[in-house]
């Protein structure tokens, strides 16, 4: 009987548990550890920021689940992973440390926000907010639903949303963010009451750490540049890119730009996403010696089978990893945010200050649900004595974006944007580095409804209700 | 901080955005290219 541990209870880590149960059936034992009692569908978390939905609405309690699929579930932090003598040292909320041994372990433990990266910037600095977990989005409501307050009274404030650090990630759920505040304040007649500010550290509107879509479009290939800019000019969103954020101060960000230069802007209310890390886990080996640098990227990070070490000009779609198996311990996996990726996919920037400006690339619920999925039937088939054979390459892995810009099923909007590959593959897809049969962009009420149904659809998949296999990730 | 004027929507698109009938039919093309990249994605060269 082999014993299979995921970290983590998102979207990688859940589709995991539920495929590795599906596969294997009660002949094996699936645990899963997670700090959180609930799961939290963080794509809808745009629309709790804004208070158009109750928090309760985008959660569901894990422990009924696991029972219901008879996989073990232990509410705990991992701290440390013995390697060689295959166990996990876990906190559990009262503090207390218990061993968990494991024959095969899944790292889906999603991402560190590394709020420390930038002076001042966060909740708990109070400067800045961030939608990133569901405590985080609660607390930015209530910050934003203040401003909307002033705003009834007649005063005029100054609303940022963006990134809030040079390396920062997911401008995606910044762009849906500050779109649905854009369309709140229409629906409350308070547009007129607020400037609306996009910084980012992306080398181009649209880029979204993706570098870029282009999609056909009434005859031309279109950028997303220009998708975006004309959401913008629309919604009258002012905006400044190629911007590392620095330091957070109450009401005012510090700046450097591409061309070196410092500044300031001034705000109200800022929602700026952080650099995402690695949550930090300490490997140990068989003599106690410390390997986490041997393990992970300096961004803690797990190394798994990507062509680490490359420059961004030599990066090949066949660098990115395939079966995300660690090169050191064969039973050790990464899945969705966990792994390293091997470079960005946007052009990185270094200013003449040495200050490197790079949009990392997202990694959505989409790629984690599939990286998950590939990593536990790798998982099954080294338990049935196979190597692993399922590949679940980001340069061979369609991505499909539905940007919410205003949630009402009857005014709303969002901007759908399917793309392959989400990594530019060059040699299969030499102009653009992607199909443009496949890749497509539109705006529009339809995509509302996907929003939607994809918010219920995904929850009652992440369930494990009658028929969750069926619904692709 | 810029702003632009680029690319403003006619008022045909604004219409066509939410047109309840078009976008009903949109969703079903929207959902059918998702299940289309997802469960076939390209295999050979394009473009």
């Amino acid at each position: 009987m082999a014993n299979v541990v995921v970290l983590g209870a998102g979207f990688a880590g859940q589709t995991a548990a539920l495929y590795l149960k599906k596969e294997l059936g009660q002949e094996h034992s699936v645990t899963v550890i997670s700090g959180w009692p609930r799961f939290t569908y963080i794509p809808s978390l745009v629309w709790v920021g804004v208070g158009q939905m109750a928090p309760e609405k985008t959660q569901f309690e894990l422990a009924p689940v696991f029972e219901k699929h008879g996989i073990d579930f232990i509410q705990g932090w991992a701290r440390e992973v013995y390697t060689d003598d295959q166990y996990v040292v876990v906190e559990t909320k009262d503090g207390e440390k218990t061993k968990v041994q494991y024959d095969y372990l899944i790292n889906a433990t999603g991402p560190y926000l590394n709020f420390e990266g930038t002076e001042g910037l966060g909740p708990d600095a109070g400067n800045s907010h961030s939608i990133c977990n569901i405590h985080h989005a609660k607390l930015a409501r209530d910050a934003y639903l203040e401003q909307v307050k002033r705003m009834e009274k007649g005063e005029h404030v100054k609303i940022l949303v963006g990134t809030g650090h040079p390396l920062a990630t997911c401008q995606g759920a910044a762009f849906e963010y500050i779109t649905n505040i854009h369309n709140d304040l229409v629906e409350r007649g308070l547009r007129d009451k607020a400037t609306i500010m996009w910084m980012s550290n992306e080398p181009a509107l649209g880029d979204f750490g993706m570098g870029g879509i282009r999609a056909k479009k009434h005859g031309y290939v279109m950028k997303s540049e220009q998708f975006v800019k004309s959401l913008f000019a629309e919604r009258d969103i002012q905006y400044q890119i190629q911007t590392a954020v620095k330091k957070v101060e109450n009401g005012k960000v510090y700046w450097e730009n591409y061309e070196g230069e410092f500044g300031e802007t001034e705000f109200d209310f800022a929602m700026l996403i952080p650099q995402f890390k690695g949550v930090k886990i300490k490997y140990i080996d068989k003599d106690g010696n410390d390997i986490t640098s041997k393990m992970t990227n300096p961004a803690g990070f797990m190394l798994v089978d990507g062509n680490y070490g490359k420059s961004w000009e030599e990066l090949k779609a066949s660098d990115w990893p395939k079966i995300y198996q660690s090169p050191h311990y064969k039973n050790i996996f990464a899945a969705g945010i966990a792994f390293a990726p091997v470079g960005s996919v946007s052009k990185p920037h270094t200013t003449k200050n040495g200050t490197v400006i790079t949009a990392s690339l997202p990694r959505t619920g989409m790629a984690s649900g599939i990286i998950g999925k590939a990593v536990a039937l790798n998982v099954v088939d080294m338990i049935k004595g196979k190597e692993p054979s399922h590949h679940a390459s980001m340069a061979d892995m369609p991505s499909a974006c539905i940007a919410s810009v205003g949630k009402s099923v009857m005014h709303g909007a969002a901007a759908s944007m399917i793309i392959y590959p989400t990594v530019p593959d060059y040699e299969r897809f030499p102009e653009f580095g992607r199909d443009l049969k496949a890749t497509s962009m539109e705006i529009g009420l339809s995509g509302a409804w996907m929003k939607r149904m994809l918010h219920s659809m995904f929850i009652y998949k992440m369930k494990g209700n009658p028929g969750w296999s069926i619904i692709p990730e | 901080m810029q702003k632009t004027n680029e690319m403003m929507p006619t008022k045909r698109t604004l219409f066509a955005r939410q047109f309840k009938l078009y976008q009903l039919f949109r969703f079903a093309m929207l959902g059918l290219k998702i299940l289309k990249v997802v469960h076939f994605p390209p295999r050979a060269k394009a473009n």
